[in-house]
């Protein structure tokens, strides 16, 4: 098995599992570090894990529902821990999101079941949801022995009862719970586009040197909207972003987020090598 | 408005998008679940909901990447599917669990989704049908369709051998697929014309061969059920009387190409 536990001066740069990437791990696996398995995943498809004995696992998570008001089961946080033990991974990747809430009814008195979801929500940007990340981080993340660093959401409407951005809120989050984070640029400019500010502005009011992971991934717009878009690379502007992030951040690693599928291997080698010329400051 | 409620809200719409609509019909529904109406953007919600079960389509993407390709492109993609996934919602229904039966379902709802007065739709009508037919798995036969032979005589029966899906398309599908392969896509210059296409497994094959058929060549294979014989295949097809050595020789051509098969 191979591990990513030995700290280095050199970021590393890594690709999200998905289809395409054991492909280009064949012909160029040693262009990336480590690939980065969401925890999901692994959960339920055990032999990904196997991966692990060719190339370091990063973990990845979207189950704990950080920012939400039902908590994850007690099943899950001790598979996760599994997980995180298993694969030695460095730090654990979660979402700054919902993935469960309490359950309505059409009539309103009614109770109804919690809804889990398989995608993780942008929460209400609020101190009552500041307190609520708060409490649910204080209850989990001592259960790793691994720090876990929360990911700033893609933001694509106005999340109801909200009283800041989400620029405001991942960097009220980060310190009043003195967490680390994961920055992921596309998720900032998508957000930068559909709640019209600027994104480079944005990128200046965040805490970048609690930054220990960041993600490059494409975009698209329909309906007015602009969409997180795993499918696509990563434009120009996002790689201009990376590099003014760099001035100030100092993350451990960085992943390319290409895995709702396979990109054109030209592609993904061009951008590994965008990114690893930025990550080493040229 | 407290954060609990707003999030058992979105999730709600999220999970089951039909909700999405029935609030945008009857607003004050939201207020009983504690939310100011106009603080809810339904389009956009409606939408992201697409966006989650285009993501859970992920493997019919791969099966299917121009189709997918063109949907992003024409800016169809999240329409579709926010709309999919609210009439599985209304329905009840959850996705199928394997990729190729995911693409089924999808194909199979897209059908009656599609407007294909609508150009751009009749163009990725065409494409969709195109690249699912060569993925589409074998059916497992009992090999009775693999035999050759025969001649075309009036009372034998035809049948297809091996596989054979049929297509009646509106553009050569071919020349959307090499557009989206291109950086930056482009179909204008497509024409639109009659096209008719076989997509045949040979006994045997795995790989299906793109059969470029007339019309008189794509009717006479439509009508070949196993049952019908070489008589009444030329009574359909608008034949009077007995078929003529011209009949029975396009019939040959079928067979000679490996396509067709006789039987007494």
């Amino acid at each position: 098995m191979r591990y990513l536990d030995r700290p280095t001066d050199r970021p590393h740069l890594g690709l999200a599992h998905g289809p395409g990437v054991m492909a280009f791990l064949q012909g160029h696996g040693e262009m990336v570090d480590y690939v980065e398995a969401p925890f999901e995943q692994l959960r339920h498809t055990p032999e990904l894990g196997r991966l692990q004995e060719t190339i370091p696992l990063v973990l990845h998570c979207a189950s704990l529902s950080i920012a939400g008001f039902v908590p994850p089961t007690e099943e899950t946080v001790a598979a996760i821990q599994r997980e995180a033990e298993r694969t030695r991974t460095p730090w654990i990747g979660e979402h700054l999101a919902f993935v469960s809430a309490d359950g309505i009814h059409e009539e309103a008195d009614r109770d109804s079941a919690p809804t889990n979801l398989t995608f993780t929500l942008c929460p209400q940007l609020s101190e009552e949801t500041i307190e609520r990340v708060a409490e649910n981080l204080e209850g989990v993340r001592g259960r790793f022995g691994v720090p876990l660093i929360l990911e700033n959401s893609p933001q694509y409407y106005p999340v109801p009862g909200s009283t800041m951005g989400l620029t405001e809120f991942v960097a009220r989050v980060a310190e009043r719970c003195d967490v680390d984070l994961l920055l992921d640029l596309s998720h900032l400019m998508i957000t930068a586009a559909n709640t019209g500010t600027d994104a480079e502005a944005e990128l200046e009011r965040l805490p970048l040197e609690r930054v220990v992971e960041m993600h490059i991934s494409g975009m698209s717009t329909e309906g007015g909207v602009t969409w997180d878009d795993h499918a696509a690379p990563a434009p120009e502007e996002e790689f201009q972003l990376l590099r003014r992030a760099l001035r100030r951040a100092k993350p451990r690693a960085l992943t390319l987020e290409y895995n709702w599928s396979a990109l054109p291997e030209g592609v993904m080698r061009a951008h590994v090598l965008k990114a690893r010329r930025l990550l080493d400051g040229q | 408005m407290k954060a609990r409620a707003v999030h058992a809200v979105l999730a709600a719409g999220v999970r089951r998008p039909h909700l999405i609509d029935e609030w945008a019909a009857n607003p004050e529904t939201l207020r009983r679940h504690g939310l100011a109406p106009e603080s809810v953007d339904a389009e956009a919600l409606r939408r992201f909901a697409g966006l989650t079960a285009k993501v859970r389509h992920n493997g019919a993407r791969n099966l299917l990447p121009l189709s997918f390709r063109f949907l992003a492109a024409a800016g169809l993609e999240l329409e579709l599917f926010a709309d999919y996934a609210s009439e599985c919602s209304r329905a009840g229904r959850e996705f199928a669990g394997g990729a190729a039966e995911r693409c089924d379902e999808l194909m199979a709802y897209i059908e009656q989704w599609l407007d294909v007065s609508e150009r751009d739709q009749a163009l990725f009508w065409d494409l969709l049908r195109h690249e699912h037919a060569a993925v589409a798995p074998r059916r497992d036969t009992d090999g009775a369709e693999d035999a050759e032979g025969g001649k075309a005589r009036p009372e034998a029966v035809a049948r297809v051998r091996g596989e054979l899906q049929l297509h009646e398309m509106r553009s050569d599908p071919r020349e959307l697929a090499a557009a989206m392969g291109r950086r930056e896509p482009r179909w204008e210059e497509i024409e639109l014309s009659p096209h008719y296409y076989g997509y045949w497994r040979a006994p045997g094959e795995e790989a299906a061969s793109l059969l470029e058929l007339d019309e008189f060549s794509f009717y006479a294979l439509r009508f070949m059920d196993g049952q019908k014989t070489v008589a009444e295949l030329h009574a359909l097809l608008g034949g009077a009387g007995a078929p003529d050595a011209a009949f029975l020789g396009a019939m040959e051509q079928l067979a000679g190409a490996g396509i067709a098969r006789f039987a007494r």
